[in-house]
């Protein structure tokens, strides 16, 4: 059996979006651990807790949302000049290599990144430039 | 027939009689001959005649094995391949005899391959590419286990040059390796790579690498009077360009181009495991270097310039078309792609296009005719009344 694990999933501030996602994965056979949401604006995430996380994944991702595991540190910013490059700086100064930074969504002037390196622990701390999802 | 309609699946242990083998592939034909009719949206040429080539389809051809080197395997067309290398190496602005390359899979194998060769130059780089470049290249940086960086888009669908010189500024103590694009899937745009190679200028950045995805511009830009940089000239090290695109195969197939010297330092390393072939791929079909060389040669450059003028003028037509019926169309100069508002979902069930969000393209062709785009055109402002 998988360890616990986080998934994050990026949605659209709407009616329905949560039954949406919980519908996918309970016909997918899932257990949810637990389940929180956080919206900002007309965007938003929701952050889930599985042993299941590989199955998890595919299922939402094959159902259209946008999800990424624990793995990657996800992260929201001004989408404005400079603002990745100034998280790329936070992870630097503190020592911490960026294994691969995506981009995840761009909207309503905020982007949202997912970002993997080689030590999460301290990338969580290093990082002052955005705000973690 | 519908995705998932398994109602004519046949136990393929068991042996068909000819009739039964026949209506099935019957059935195919008529699926592919009536979806062609409809396909707008993907850069592929439904044009072309290989009949000639049919005989060689009765031979086990294999180009297993760099192109350039002698093969144990006769049965292979290596010396057409060279020479449609040599054409392509014309095309992309470097000396024939200064270029290596081979005919892949297509442009995900092409850039697959570039990025390979960044990474045996560069173990420790970082990669650069825009959140509008083909997702194949997402596979390929996990492929090859390297560190990247997506780096933002502009509204034009070139990439974002102040977000990659700051990123760039940040990793400036490791190789900075570029997959720029040469005609973006979606937008159809080209980034600047002048203006790339000064930014790697200006950082005093040492060891660099740029790798162009040219999927379908690679074989269009050659041919236009003003065309965006592009080629070797530009400062590019390696380039992909799709051949079943523009030409039109039965078969996807592309090439390859890199600079001689960066292949001969990354051989060596692969003659220590007693393995004489720098391509990917092993075992490679010897059809669709034939196909490539066929159709160069059938159309020349002569009649390659006029295909694309055509293309580039239905281009001009359809946008033309669509703002006309108060649809707001564009495209980049020398570009085949026209982006639209994405259209409601019953043009979707009747045209293949690619939606993107709130936008979807239509990519001219050499197949697609005034008609189509006519037709194409009313659905969607009926669409947009209704």
């Amino acid at each position: 059996m998988e360890q616990l694990k986080r998934i994050v999933v990026l949605v659209d501030n709407e009616v329905g979006v949560i039954a949406g996602i919980t519908k996918v994965l309970a016909d997918g056979g899932i257990n949810l651990e637990a389940l929180s949401t956080e919206m900002n604006g007309d965007q938003g995430s929701v952050a889930l807790t599985t042993n299941e996380v590989d199955h998890a994944l595919a299922l939402l991702n094959q159902a259209g949302y946008k999800a990424v595991s624990d793995d990657a540190v996800v992260l929201r910013l001004r989408d404005e000049p400079g603002a990745l490059a100034a998280v790329a700086d936070d992870l630097r100064k503190a020592g911490v290599n960026i294994q691969s930074l995506h981009i995840l969504g761009r909207r309503e002037g905020y982007a949202t990144v997912a970002l993997t390196t080689d030590d999460r622990e301290r990338t969580q701390a290093a990082i002052r430039s955005a705000t973690i999802i | 027939m519908e995705r998932g309609d398994e109602s004519h699946m046949v136990d393929m242990g068991a042996s068909l009689t000819d009739s039964e083998v026949q209506g099935r592939l019957d059935r195919l034909l008529s699926t592919i001959r009536s979806a062609g009719a409809r396909q707008v949206g993907y850069p592929a040429s439904q044009r072309f005649d290989y009949s000639p080539l049919l005989p060689f389809m009765d031979y086990a051809l294999n180009n297993v094995g760099d192109p350039f080197h002698d093969s144990n395997y006769w049965a292979n067309t290596h010396e057409f391949e060279r020479e449609v290398i040599a054409h392509f190496a014309r095309l992309l602005r470097i000396p024939p005899e200064d270029a290596w390359g081979y005919v892949t899979s297509g442009g995900t194998e092409g850039n697959m391959y570039g990025l390979y060769l960044a990474r045996e130059l560069f173990p420790t780089a970082m990669f650069y590419f825009s959140e509008d470049t083909h997702y194949s290249v997402l596979k390929n940086v996990r492929v090859l286990n390297a560190r990247y960086i997506m780096i933002k888009r502009q509204e034009n669908g070139e990439i974002d040059y102040n977000d990659l010189q700051d990123m760039i500024r940040v990793n400036r103590d490791v190789p900075a390796v570029i997959m720029a694009n040469v005609g973006t899937t979606m937008r159809g745009a080209v980034d600047d790579i002048p203006r790339i190679r000064d930014i790697l200028e200006d950082l005093a950045v040492t060891s660099s690498y740029i790798h162009a995805d040219a999927a379908l511009s690679g074989m269009i830009l050659p041919f236009v009077p003003e065309p965006q940089p592009f080629g070797f000239d530009a400062g590019i090290d390696s380039i992909s360009v799709s051949g079943h695109k523009l030409i039109g195969s039965p078969l996807p197939c592309g090439v390859v181009l890199t600079r001689r010297p960066y292949v001969e330092r990354v051989g060596r390393a692969v003659e220590y495991v007693g393995v004489h072939d720098t391509t990917l791929s092993g075992s490679r079909n010897g059809i669709t270097p034939l196909m490539l060389w066929y159709a160069l040669v059938r159309h020349g450059d002569e009649g390659i310039r006029e295909l694309v003028t055509n293309m580039l003028d239905m281009a001009e037509y359809t946008v033309g078309q669509f703002n006309r019926r108060g649809i707001r169309a564009w495209r980049h100069p020398n570009s085949v792609t026209v982006v639209f508002p994405k259209p409601p979902a019953e043009v979707f069930q009747k045209w293949q296009i690619a939606p993107e969000g709130d936008e979807a393209h239509i990519i001219t062709m050499p197949h697609v005719t005034r008609e189509m785009i006519d037709e194409l055109v009313t659905d969607c402002a009926a669409g947009d009344q209704g």
